[in-house]
Protein backbone atom coordinates (compact mmCIF):
# COMPACT_ATOMS: atom_id res chain seq x y z
CA UNK A 1 0.00 0.00 0.00
CA UNK A 2 1.49 3.33 -0.98
CA UNK A 3 -0.41 5.06 1.82
CA UNK A 4 1.27 3.07 4.53
CA UNK A 5 3.10 4.98 7.28
CA UNK A 6 2.93 8.36 5.57
CA UNK A 7 -0.81 8.53 5.14
CA UNK A 8 -2.55 10.47 7.90
CA UNK A 9 -5.72 8.40 7.41
CA UNK A 10 -6.37 6.91 10.84
CA UNK A 11 -6.03 3.15 11.04
CA UNK A 12 -9.62 2.83 12.24
CA UNK A 13 -10.96 4.33 9.01
CA UNK A 14 -8.70 2.16 6.93
CA UNK A 15 -9.91 -0.88 8.84
CA UNK A 16 -13.57 -0.08 8.47
CA UNK A 17 -12.99 0.86 4.83
CA UNK A 18 -11.46 -2.56 4.23
CA UNK A 19 -14.32 -4.32 5.98
CA UNK A 20 -16.80 -2.45 3.85
CA UNK A 21 -14.89 -3.37 0.73
CA UNK A 22 -14.85 -7.02 1.76
CA UNK A 23 -18.48 -6.96 2.87
CA UNK A 24 -19.50 -5.44 -0.47
CA UNK A 25 -18.41 -8.61 -2.13
CA UNK A 26 -21.06 -10.42 -0.10
CA UNK A 27 -23.86 -8.78 -2.02
CA UNK A 28 -22.36 -8.28 -5.47
CA UNK A 29 -20.99 -10.62 -8.07
CA UNK A 30 -17.32 -10.71 -7.33
CA UNK A 31 -14.14 -12.38 -8.34
CA UNK A 32 -12.55 -14.47 -5.61
CA UNK A 33 -9.04 -13.61 -6.77
CA UNK A 34 -9.83 -9.88 -6.66
CA UNK A 35 -11.20 -10.25 -3.16
CA UNK A 36 -8.16 -12.13 -1.91
CA UNK A 37 -5.77 -9.71 -3.57
CA UNK A 38 -7.50 -6.87 -1.72
CA UNK A 39 -7.17 -8.84 1.49
CA UNK A 40 -3.47 -9.61 1.01
CA UNK A 41 -2.45 -6.07 0.09
CA UNK A 42 -4.61 -4.50 2.80
CA UNK A 43 -3.03 -6.76 5.42
CA UNK A 44 0.36 -5.29 4.60
CA UNK A 45 -1.03 -1.81 5.11
CA UNK A 46 -3.01 -2.55 8.23
CA UNK A 47 -0.95 -4.90 10.34
CA UNK A 48 2.70 -5.05 11.19
CA UNK A 49 3.69 -7.21 8.22
CA UNK A 50 5.87 -6.68 5.14
CA UNK A 51 4.23 -9.24 2.93
CA UNK A 52 1.10 -11.39 2.89
CA UNK A 53 -0.22 -14.26 0.81
CA UNK A 54 -3.22 -16.55 0.74
CA UNK A 55 -3.57 -20.24 0.02
CA UNK A 56 -6.98 -21.64 -0.79
CA UNK A 57 -8.07 -25.25 -1.19
CA UNK A 58 -9.52 -26.18 -4.58
CA UNK A 59 -12.48 -28.52 -5.11
CA UNK A 60 -10.25 -31.55 -4.53
CA UNK A 61 -8.80 -30.15 -1.32
CA UNK A 62 -5.42 -29.26 -2.84
CA UNK A 63 -4.01 -25.93 -1.73
CA UNK A 64 -3.21 -23.29 -4.32
CA UNK A 65 -1.65 -19.85 -4.08
CA UNK A 66 -4.55 -17.50 -4.73
CA UNK A 67 -3.15 -14.07 -3.97
CA UNK A 68 -0.03 -12.35 -2.68
CA UNK A 69 0.93 -8.79 -1.80
CA UNK A 70 4.08 -9.14 -3.93
CA UNK A 71 6.09 -11.64 -5.93
CA UNK A 72 8.34 -12.53 -2.98
CA UNK A 73 5.34 -13.59 -0.90
CA UNK A 74 4.01 -15.56 -3.85
CA UNK A 75 7.27 -17.51 -4.05
CA UNK A 76 7.25 -18.16 -0.30
CA UNK A 77 3.85 -19.81 -0.68
CA UNK A 78 4.88 -21.85 -3.70
CA UNK A 79 7.93 -23.02 -1.78
CA UNK A 80 5.69 -24.31 1.04
CA UNK A 81 3.49 -26.18 -1.41
CA UNK A 82 6.36 -27.72 -3.33
CA UNK A 83 8.15 -28.84 -0.19
CA UNK A 84 4.98 -29.83 1.58
CA UNK A 85 5.95 -28.02 4.74
CA UNK A 86 5.41 -24.57 6.20
CA UNK A 87 3.23 -22.52 8.52
CA UNK A 88 0.43 -22.04 5.99
CA UNK A 89 0.03 -25.78 5.48
CA UNK A 90 -0.03 -26.33 9.24
CA UNK A 91 -2.63 -23.62 9.79
CA UNK A 92 -4.77 -25.21 7.06
CA UNK A 93 -4.47 -28.75 8.37
CA UNK A 94 -4.94 -27.91 12.06
CA UNK A 95 -7.33 -24.98 11.77
CA UNK A 96 -5.20 -23.16 14.35
CA UNK A 97 -3.02 -20.08 14.04
CA UNK A 98 0.65 -20.94 13.66
CA UNK A 99 3.63 -18.63 14.12
CA UNK A 100 7.36 -18.31 14.52
CA UNK A 101 8.73 -14.93 15.62
CA UNK A 102 12.42 -15.79 15.20
CA UNK A 103 13.02 -17.97 12.20
CA UNK A 104 16.81 -17.70 12.33
CA UNK A 105 16.83 -19.21 15.81
CA UNK A 106 16.35 -22.49 13.92
CA UNK A 107 13.63 -23.72 16.25
CA UNK A 108 10.77 -23.88 13.80
CA UNK A 109 9.03 -27.05 12.64
CA UNK A 110 9.85 -26.30 8.99
CA UNK A 111 13.60 -26.53 8.34
CA UNK A 112 13.49 -26.12 4.54
CA UNK A 113 10.92 -23.33 4.61
CA UNK A 114 12.82 -21.55 7.38
CA UNK A 115 16.08 -21.62 5.47
CA UNK A 116 14.40 -20.25 2.39
CA UNK A 117 12.46 -17.52 4.25
CA UNK A 118 15.52 -16.35 6.14
CA UNK A 119 17.41 -16.29 2.86
CA UNK A 120 14.70 -13.96 1.55
CA UNK A 121 15.18 -11.68 4.56
CA UNK A 122 12.17 -12.69 6.70
CA UNK A 123 12.44 -13.34 10.41
CA UNK A 124 8.84 -13.56 11.54
CA UNK A 125 5.92 -15.51 10.09
CA UNK A 126 2.28 -15.95 11.05
CA UNK A 127 -0.27 -18.22 9.41
CA UNK A 128 -3.97 -17.79 10.17
CA UNK A 129 -6.63 -20.31 9.14
CA UNK A 130 -9.47 -19.12 6.94
CA UNK A 131 -12.46 -20.89 8.34
CA UNK A 132 -16.16 -20.78 8.85
CA UNK A 133 -17.50 -23.07 11.54
CA UNK A 134 -16.15 -26.52 10.62
CA UNK A 135 -14.95 -25.60 7.16
CA UNK A 136 -11.33 -24.66 6.69
CA UNK A 137 -10.96 -23.27 3.23
CA UNK A 138 -7.40 -21.95 3.27
CA UNK A 139 -4.89 -19.87 5.21
CA UNK A 140 -3.52 -16.34 5.32
CA UNK A 141 0.24 -15.99 5.69
CA UNK A 142 1.90 -12.85 7.07
CA UNK A 143 5.65 -12.25 6.77
CA UNK A 144 7.84 -9.65 8.50
CA UNK A 145 11.53 -8.87 8.11
CA UNK A 146 12.00 -7.85 11.73
CA UNK A 147 11.97 -10.58 14.40
CA UNK A 148 9.74 -10.63 17.44
CA UNK A 149 6.05 -11.38 18.00
CA UNK A 150 3.35 -9.40 16.24
CA UNK A 151 1.08 -7.22 18.42
CA UNK A 152 -1.94 -9.29 19.52
CA UNK A 153 -4.30 -6.62 18.17
CA UNK A 154 -2.73 -6.97 14.71
CA UNK A 155 -3.17 -10.72 14.74
CA UNK A 156 -6.81 -10.34 15.77
CA UNK A 157 -7.41 -7.82 13.01
CA UNK A 158 -5.79 -10.02 10.37
CA UNK A 159 -7.89 -12.96 11.55
CA UNK A 160 -11.06 -10.84 11.36
CA UNK A 161 -10.23 -9.80 7.80
CA UNK A 162 -9.59 -13.44 6.90
CA UNK A 163 -12.94 -14.41 8.46
CA UNK A 164 -14.87 -11.88 6.39
CA UNK A 165 -13.14 -13.11 3.26
CA UNK A 166 -13.99 -16.70 4.24
CA UNK A 167 -17.67 -15.86 4.55
CA UNK A 168 -17.62 -14.19 1.15
CA UNK A 169 -15.96 -17.17 -0.49
CA UNK A 170 -18.29 -19.71 1.08
CA UNK A 171 -21.34 -17.68 0.09
CA UNK A 172 -20.04 -17.43 -3.44
CA UNK A 173 -19.56 -21.20 -3.57
CA UNK A 174 -23.06 -21.87 -2.26
CA UNK A 175 -24.57 -19.39 -4.70
CA UNK A 176 -22.73 -20.98 -7.62
CA UNK A 177 -23.78 -24.47 -6.61
CA UNK A 178 -27.40 -23.47 -6.21
CA UNK A 179 -27.42 -21.53 -9.47
CA UNK A 180 -26.40 -24.67 -11.32
CA UNK A 181 -28.95 -26.78 -9.52
CA UNK A 182 -31.75 -24.29 -9.77
CA UNK A 183 -32.18 -24.73 -13.52
CA UNK A 184 -32.85 -28.37 -12.67
CA UNK A 185 -35.96 -27.50 -10.73
CA UNK A 186 -37.54 -25.44 -13.52
CA UNK A 187 -36.55 -28.08 -16.06
CA UNK A 188 -38.15 -30.79 -13.93
CA UNK A 189 -41.40 -28.84 -13.63
CA UNK A 190 -41.50 -28.09 -17.37
CA UNK A 191 -40.75 -31.74 -18.20
CA UNK A 192 -43.56 -32.99 -16.08
CA UNK A 193 -46.06 -30.68 -17.74
CA UNK A 194 -44.84 -31.15 -21.30
CA UNK A 195 -45.04 -34.94 -21.00
CA UNK A 196 -48.69 -34.69 -19.95
CA UNK A 197 -49.40 -32.37 -22.88
CA UNK A 198 -47.67 -34.77 -25.29
CA UNK A 199 -49.76 -37.66 -23.91
CA UNK A 200 -52.89 -35.65 -24.65
CA UNK A 201 -51.74 -34.94 -28.20
CA UNK A 202 -50.80 -38.55 -28.98
CA UNK A 203 -53.98 -39.80 -27.36
CA UNK A 204 -56.15 -37.56 -29.51
CA UNK A 205 -54.25 -38.14 -32.74
CA UNK A 206 -53.87 -41.89 -32.41
CA UNK A 207 -57.19 -42.53 -30.64
CA UNK A 208 -55.60 -44.28 -27.70
CA UNK A 209 -55.89 -43.77 -23.96
CA UNK A 210 -53.36 -41.90 -21.86
CA UNK A 211 -51.50 -44.99 -20.71
CA UNK A 212 -51.04 -46.20 -24.27
CA UNK A 213 -50.08 -42.72 -25.41
CA UNK A 214 -47.36 -42.66 -22.78
CA UNK A 215 -46.13 -46.10 -23.86
CA UNK A 216 -45.79 -44.82 -27.44
CA UNK A 217 -43.80 -41.81 -26.32
CA UNK A 218 -41.56 -43.84 -24.03
CA UNK A 219 -40.92 -46.51 -26.65
CA UNK A 220 -40.02 -43.90 -29.23
CA UNK A 221 -37.58 -42.34 -26.76
CA UNK A 222 -36.00 -45.73 -26.06
CA UNK A 223 -35.80 -46.72 -29.73
CA UNK A 224 -33.97 -43.55 -30.60
CA UNK A 225 -32.06 -43.27 -27.34
CA UNK A 226 -33.62 -39.88 -26.61
CA UNK A 227 -34.78 -38.33 -23.39
CA UNK A 228 -38.47 -38.66 -22.70
CA UNK A 229 -38.73 -34.91 -22.20
CA UNK A 230 -37.10 -34.17 -25.55
CA UNK A 231 -39.49 -36.45 -27.40
CA UNK A 232 -42.43 -34.88 -25.57
CA UNK A 233 -41.19 -31.38 -26.41
CA UNK A 234 -40.90 -32.31 -30.09
CA UNK A 235 -44.42 -33.69 -30.11
CA UNK A 236 -45.81 -30.57 -28.46
CA UNK A 237 -43.95 -28.23 -30.81
CA UNK A 238 -45.07 -30.28 -33.82
CA UNK A 239 -41.47 -31.01 -34.83
CA UNK A 240 -42.01 -34.75 -34.55
CA UNK A 241 -44.51 -36.38 -36.89
CA UNK A 242 -46.93 -38.60 -35.07
CA UNK A 243 -46.51 -41.69 -37.22
CA UNK A 244 -42.92 -41.88 -36.03
CA UNK A 245 -44.13 -42.03 -32.44
CA UNK A 246 -46.98 -44.49 -32.79
CA UNK A 247 -44.92 -46.66 -35.11
CA UNK A 248 -47.53 -46.81 -37.88
CA UNK A 249 -48.85 -44.20 -40.27
CA UNK A 250 -52.30 -43.14 -39.30
CA UNK A 251 -55.09 -41.42 -41.03
CA UNK A 252 -55.46 -37.99 -39.54
CA UNK A 253 -58.84 -36.61 -38.82
CA UNK A 254 -60.87 -35.32 -41.63
CA UNK B 1 -29.58 -15.11 3.48
CA UNK B 2 -31.32 -12.28 1.67
CA UNK B 3 -29.20 -9.50 0.30
CA UNK B 4 -28.91 -6.80 2.86
CA UNK B 5 -30.67 -8.85 5.51
CA UNK B 6 -28.04 -8.99 8.17
CA UNK B 7 -29.80 -8.08 11.39
CA UNK B 8 -30.08 -10.59 14.19
CA UNK B 9 -33.81 -11.06 13.85
CA UNK B 10 -33.54 -12.10 10.23
CA UNK B 11 -30.79 -14.54 11.08
CA UNK B 12 -32.87 -15.98 13.94
CA UNK B 13 -35.94 -16.40 11.75
CA UNK B 14 -33.88 -17.85 8.92
CA UNK B 15 -32.22 -20.38 11.18
CA UNK B 16 -35.50 -21.30 12.90
CA UNK B 17 -37.22 -21.81 9.57
CA UNK B 18 -34.28 -23.62 8.01
CA UNK B 19 -34.32 -26.05 10.95
CA UNK B 20 -38.02 -26.79 10.50
CA UNK B 21 -37.71 -26.91 6.73
CA UNK B 22 -34.83 -29.37 6.74
CA UNK B 23 -36.51 -31.66 9.28
CA UNK B 24 -39.97 -31.70 7.73
CA UNK B 25 -41.09 -33.33 4.49
CA UNK B 26 -41.86 -30.72 1.79
CA UNK B 27 -45.58 -31.24 2.34
CA UNK B 28 -45.15 -29.63 5.74
CA UNK B 29 -43.11 -26.63 4.59
CA UNK B 30 -46.27 -24.54 4.49
CA UNK B 31 -47.19 -25.47 8.04
CA UNK B 32 -43.75 -24.20 9.08
CA UNK B 33 -44.44 -20.93 7.20
CA UNK B 34 -47.72 -20.43 9.06
CA UNK B 35 -45.99 -21.19 12.33
CA UNK B 36 -43.23 -18.68 11.86
CA UNK B 37 -45.09 -15.94 10.00
CA UNK B 38 -48.31 -16.04 12.09
CA UNK B 39 -50.69 -15.94 9.13
CA UNK B 40 -53.91 -17.85 8.43
CA UNK B 41 -52.48 -19.89 5.61
CA UNK B 42 -49.49 -20.38 3.33
CA UNK B 43 -48.88 -22.05 -0.02
CA UNK B 44 -45.72 -22.75 -1.99
CA UNK B 45 -45.71 -23.07 -5.77
CA UNK B 46 -42.88 -23.80 -8.17
CA UNK B 47 -43.01 -21.69 -11.31
CA UNK B 48 -41.29 -21.76 -14.68
CA UNK B 49 -42.46 -19.32 -17.31
CA UNK B 50 -46.19 -19.86 -17.55
CA UNK B 51 -45.96 -23.27 -15.89
CA UNK B 52 -46.69 -23.77 -12.22
CA UNK B 53 -46.82 -26.66 -9.78
CA UNK B 54 -48.02 -26.48 -6.20
CA UNK B 55 -45.67 -28.01 -3.64
CA UNK B 56 -47.75 -27.66 -0.52
CA UNK B 57 -50.62 -25.83 1.12
CA UNK B 58 -51.05 -25.34 4.85
CA UNK B 59 -54.78 -26.11 4.72
CA UNK B 60 -57.67 -26.95 2.39
CA UNK B 61 -58.60 -23.31 1.86
CA UNK B 62 -55.09 -22.45 0.74
CA UNK B 63 -55.13 -25.42 -1.64
CA UNK B 64 -58.37 -24.15 -3.17
CA UNK B 65 -56.96 -20.63 -3.47
CA UNK B 66 -53.90 -22.00 -5.29
CA UNK B 67 -56.09 -24.00 -7.66
CA UNK B 68 -58.24 -20.93 -8.22
CA UNK B 69 -55.20 -19.01 -9.45
CA UNK B 70 -54.19 -21.87 -11.69
CA UNK B 71 -57.73 -22.12 -13.09
CA UNK B 72 -57.96 -18.42 -13.82
CA UNK B 73 -54.37 -17.75 -14.77
CA UNK B 74 -54.41 -14.64 -12.60
CA UNK B 75 -53.84 -13.72 -8.98
CA UNK B 76 -51.15 -12.58 -6.53
CA UNK B 77 -48.89 -15.55 -7.22
CA UNK B 78 -48.72 -14.89 -10.97
CA UNK B 79 -48.16 -11.15 -10.37
CA UNK B 80 -45.37 -11.71 -7.84
CA UNK B 81 -43.65 -14.06 -10.25
CA UNK B 82 -44.05 -11.85 -13.32
CA UNK B 83 -43.11 -8.63 -11.53
CA UNK B 84 -40.32 -10.21 -9.45
CA UNK B 85 -41.67 -8.30 -6.46
CA UNK B 86 -43.86 -8.99 -3.43
CA UNK B 87 -47.60 -8.45 -3.85
CA UNK B 88 -49.58 -7.01 -0.94
CA UNK B 89 -53.36 -7.06 -0.93
CA UNK B 90 -54.41 -6.42 2.68
CA UNK B 91 -58.11 -6.32 1.86
CA UNK B 92 -59.64 -8.01 -1.16
CA UNK B 93 -63.01 -6.50 -0.26
CA UNK B 94 -61.81 -2.94 -0.48
CA UNK B 95 -58.97 -3.01 -2.97
CA UNK B 96 -57.06 0.20 -3.49
CA UNK B 97 -56.07 -1.01 -6.91
CA UNK B 98 -58.85 -2.97 -8.57
CA UNK B 99 -57.16 -6.14 -9.83
CA UNK B 100 -57.84 -9.80 -10.56
CA UNK B 101 -61.40 -9.33 -11.80
CA UNK B 102 -62.12 -13.04 -11.59
CA UNK B 103 -59.82 -14.09 -8.76
CA UNK B 104 -60.91 -11.47 -6.22
CA UNK B 105 -64.62 -12.35 -5.85
CA UNK B 106 -63.90 -16.08 -5.80
CA UNK B 107 -61.12 -15.74 -3.23
CA UNK B 108 -63.42 -13.70 -1.00
CA UNK B 109 -66.08 -16.33 -1.37
CA UNK B 110 -63.56 -18.95 -0.25
CA UNK B 111 -62.95 -16.95 2.92
CA UNK B 112 -59.67 -15.18 2.19
CA UNK B 113 -59.58 -11.49 3.01
CA UNK B 114 -55.92 -10.50 2.70
CA UNK B 115 -53.53 -12.12 0.23
CA UNK B 116 -49.76 -11.67 -0.04
CA UNK B 117 -47.22 -13.19 -2.38
CA UNK B 118 -43.42 -13.30 -2.21
CA UNK B 119 -41.27 -14.41 -5.14
CA UNK B 120 -38.84 -17.23 -4.41
CA UNK B 121 -35.58 -16.61 -6.18
CA UNK B 122 -31.93 -17.51 -6.17
CA UNK B 123 -29.77 -14.76 -7.54
CA UNK B 124 -31.31 -13.78 -10.85
CA UNK B 125 -33.38 -16.90 -11.30
CA UNK B 126 -36.95 -17.26 -10.19
CA UNK B 127 -38.02 -20.51 -8.56
CA UNK B 128 -41.62 -19.92 -7.54
CA UNK B 129 -43.80 -18.04 -5.11
CA UNK B 130 -44.79 -18.14 -1.44
CA UNK B 131 -48.43 -17.09 -1.11
CA UNK B 132 -49.99 -16.14 2.24
CA UNK B 133 -53.57 -15.41 3.13
CA UNK B 134 -55.29 -13.91 6.14
CA UNK B 135 -58.85 -14.54 7.25
CA UNK B 136 -59.15 -10.93 8.34
CA UNK B 137 -58.37 -7.66 6.57
CA UNK B 138 -55.20 -5.74 7.37
CA UNK B 139 -51.62 -5.40 6.20
CA UNK B 140 -48.80 -7.65 7.33
CA UNK B 141 -46.67 -6.05 10.04
CA UNK B 142 -43.19 -4.82 9.19
CA UNK B 143 -41.77 -7.81 11.05
CA UNK B 144 -44.02 -10.22 9.18
CA UNK B 145 -42.88 -8.79 5.85
CA UNK B 146 -39.21 -8.90 6.85
CA UNK B 147 -39.61 -12.47 8.09
CA UNK B 148 -41.49 -13.50 4.95
CA UNK B 149 -38.58 -12.31 2.81
CA UNK B 150 -36.18 -14.41 4.87
CA UNK B 151 -38.49 -17.42 4.77
CA UNK B 152 -38.84 -17.00 0.98
CA UNK B 153 -35.05 -17.11 0.70
CA UNK B 154 -34.72 -20.26 2.74
CA UNK B 155 -37.64 -21.84 0.84
CA UNK B 156 -35.98 -21.19 -2.52
CA UNK B 157 -32.79 -22.91 -1.37
CA UNK B 158 -34.76 -25.74 0.22
CA UNK B 159 -36.78 -26.48 -2.94
CA UNK B 160 -33.69 -26.46 -5.11
CA UNK B 161 -31.83 -28.77 -2.74
CA UNK B 162 -34.76 -31.20 -2.56
CA UNK B 163 -34.83 -31.49 -6.35
CA UNK B 164 -31.03 -31.68 -6.44
CA UNK B 165 -31.13 -34.78 -4.24
CA UNK B 166 -33.04 -36.57 -6.98
CA UNK B 167 -30.93 -38.47 -9.50
CA UNK B 168 -33.60 -38.28 -12.17
CA UNK B 169 -34.35 -35.19 -14.22
CA UNK B 170 -38.06 -35.56 -13.45
CA UNK B 171 -39.68 -33.46 -10.77
CA UNK B 172 -39.18 -35.41 -7.57
CA UNK B 173 -42.30 -36.92 -6.10
CA UNK B 174 -41.89 -34.94 -2.88
CA UNK B 175 -42.38 -31.76 -4.88
CA UNK B 176 -45.11 -32.97 -7.22
CA UNK B 177 -47.50 -35.07 -5.16
CA UNK B 178 -49.79 -32.15 -4.52
CA UNK B 179 -49.99 -31.22 -8.22
CA UNK B 180 -50.92 -34.71 -9.42
CA UNK B 181 -54.52 -33.63 -9.99
CA UNK B 182 -53.31 -31.11 -12.54
CA UNK B 183 -51.89 -33.78 -14.84
CA UNK B 184 -55.29 -34.13 -16.45
CA UNK B 185 -55.45 -30.43 -17.22
CA UNK B 186 -52.21 -30.67 -19.18
CA UNK B 187 -53.39 -33.82 -20.97
CA UNK B 188 -56.58 -31.97 -21.87
CA UNK B 189 -54.48 -29.10 -23.24
CA UNK B 190 -52.76 -31.56 -25.55
CA UNK B 191 -56.09 -32.99 -26.70
CA UNK B 192 -57.66 -29.59 -27.31
CA UNK B 193 -54.56 -28.37 -29.16
CA UNK B 194 -55.06 -31.20 -31.66
CA UNK B 195 -58.81 -30.71 -31.86
CA UNK B 196 -58.58 -26.98 -32.49
CA UNK B 197 -55.22 -26.93 -34.25
CA UNK B 198 -53.76 -24.43 -31.78
CA UNK B 199 -50.62 -24.42 -29.58
CA UNK B 200 -50.98 -26.03 -26.13
CA UNK B 201 -50.81 -22.67 -24.34
CA UNK B 202 -53.79 -21.44 -26.29
CA UNK B 203 -55.56 -24.75 -25.69
CA UNK B 204 -55.12 -24.25 -21.93
CA UNK B 205 -56.52 -20.74 -22.26
CA UNK B 206 -59.55 -22.15 -24.09
CA UNK B 207 -60.10 -24.72 -21.33
CA UNK B 208 -59.84 -22.00 -18.70
CA UNK B 209 -62.27 -19.79 -20.60
CA UNK B 210 -64.76 -22.63 -20.89
CA UNK B 211 -64.46 -23.38 -17.17
CA UNK B 212 -65.07 -19.75 -16.36
CA UNK B 213 -67.99 -19.38 -18.77
CA UNK B 214 -69.70 -22.50 -17.44
CA UNK B 215 -68.74 -21.83 -13.81
CA UNK B 216 -66.92 -25.10 -13.33
CA UNK B 217 -63.47 -25.89 -11.92
CA UNK B 218 -60.80 -26.30 -14.60
CA UNK B 219 -60.10 -29.80 -13.32
CA UNK B 220 -63.70 -30.87 -14.05
CA UNK B 221 -63.59 -29.45 -17.57
CA UNK B 222 -60.28 -31.25 -18.13
CA UNK B 223 -61.77 -34.50 -16.93
CA UNK B 224 -64.59 -34.18 -19.49
CA UNK B 225 -62.13 -33.36 -22.27
CA UNK B 226 -59.98 -36.36 -21.43
CA UNK B 227 -62.99 -38.71 -21.29
CA UNK B 228 -64.07 -37.18 -24.63
CA UNK B 229 -67.39 -36.15 -23.13
CA UNK B 230 -66.68 -32.56 -24.09
CA UNK B 231 -65.29 -31.04 -27.28
CA UNK B 232 -64.26 -27.43 -27.19
CA UNK B 233 -64.44 -26.98 -30.96
CA UNK B 234 -66.97 -24.27 -31.76
CA UNK B 235 -68.99 -26.43 -34.12
CA UNK B 236 -69.17 -29.55 -32.04
CA UNK B 237 -69.10 -28.57 -28.42
CA UNK B 238 -72.87 -28.70 -28.02
CA UNK B 239 -73.84 -32.02 -29.48
CA UNK B 240 -70.57 -33.83 -29.06
CA UNK B 241 -70.83 -35.51 -32.46
CA UNK B 242 -67.60 -36.47 -34.16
Amino acid sequence: MPTRKVDPMPRESLVSDTFVQLADTLVADFDVIDLLTVLASRCVGLVDADAAAILLADADGNLRVMAASDEQAHLLELFQLQNEEGPCLDAFSTGEAVSCAELSSGRSDWPRFTEYAVGQGFECVYALPMRLRDNIIGALNLFRQRSGPMPAADVRLAQALADVASVAILQDQIARELRIKDGQLQHALDSRIIIEQAKGIVSERAHVDMAEAFTHIRNHARRHNLQLTNVAAQIVSGALALEHVTGAPRQLER
Amino acid sequence: MAKGVTDDRAVRVGVAFAKQASAAPPALLCAACVDILHVSGAGVTIMSGTNSGPVCSSDARMARLEDLQFSLGEGPCRDAYDQRAPVNEPDLQHQRIARWAQYTPSALEMGARGVFAFPLSLGQSRIGVLTLYQNGAGPLSTDQIADSLVVADVLAQTLVSIQARSRRPMLTRELSDVSAHRAEVHQASGIVSVQLGVPVDEALARIRAHAYATDQPVARVAEQVVSRALFLGDDRSNDGKE
